[in-house]
């Protein structure tokens, strides 16, 4: 016959339908703390109190009221994991943020050393110089390629049928 | 109409995350918020009759709510 027994750091009150999960600040962050108690919002009173030094103690209140004990048991078991899963989230979020700066400084050097490299000569067409179109500042070198206009659709209507839009109107009239 | 407290900790749950629920809960009771030791005391009076019994806690999720938003933004800002 397996005793029951409340879990370890738990205190559970089934009359009022109340758990207190005391937490050691130094494994679980303030911040997992207030992220875990966050999720319960929807189906507990919480509360969040000091239960000494480096203890926290939230107090968990099903809205529903009075419930079963395995319910209460079940509803700290949920916020214990929730628990794990925010201390482990914001220890992975200080790793990935030293990695993110680095991968933004590398991009941003790389972006530098490929606006000073000499930009291949038969790549770039004479198409925008002679229209009188500069590169657009956001262009990093070697990839102006949208400049391009083998089509020429880029040519003003007038410019392109002006004198034949002209001469046909003269002769029809 | 009743009267209710609720005692807070200063260090969990910041000013301006009273601040907000006490105007959120101005239309259900009377929200007076005073410093005391360690804590925050939050006395509600004139407190509608059919929020009486919920009104304490339903304002400490409401500051929770405010404090672990107010974290989220200052973290990402």
């Amino acid at each position: 016959m397996a005793a029951r027994k409340n879990k370890p750091g738990a205190r559970l009150d089934v009359r009022r339908g109340t758990a207190v999960v005391e937490v050691a600040t130094r494994l679980y962050p303030l911040e997992a703390v207030l992220g875990a108690a966050y999720v319960f919002v929807d189906r507990c009173y919480l509360r969040v109190e000091r239960a000494g030094r480096g203890c926290l103690a939230v107090r968990l209140k099903s809205k529903e009221g009075p419930v079963a004990r395995e319910a209460l048991e079940a509803l700290v078991g949920e916020f214990e994991n929730e628990l794990l899963h925010h201390a482990l989230r914001d220890r992975l979020q200080k790793t990935r943020g030293r990695l993110r700066e680095y991968l933004v400084a590398r991009a941003l050097l790389t972006a530098e050393e490929s606006r000073v490299l000499p930009e291949p000569a038969e790549d770039r067409r004479d198409a925008p110089a002679a229209a009188g179109g500069a590169p657009a500042p956001d262009s990093a070198g070697g990839g102006d390629d949208y400049l391009d206009d083998p089509l020429g659709i880029a040519v003003p209507w007038e410019e392109r049928y002006g004198d034949k839009a002209k001469g046909g109107g003269d002769g029809g009239g | 109409m009743a009267a209710r407290t609720l005692k807070l900790d200063r260090k969990l749950y910041p000013r301006a995350a009273l601040d907000e629920a006490a105007a959120a809960f101005g239309e259900l009771a009377h929200v007076e918020i005073r410093v005391e030791d360690g804590y925050h005391r939050i006395r509600f009076s004139e407190v509608a009759t059919a929020a009486a019994d919920r009104i304490a806690d339903e304002f400490a999720n409401f500051a929770l709510i405010q404090a672990v938003e107010r974290a989220r933004r200052e973290g990402a800002a």
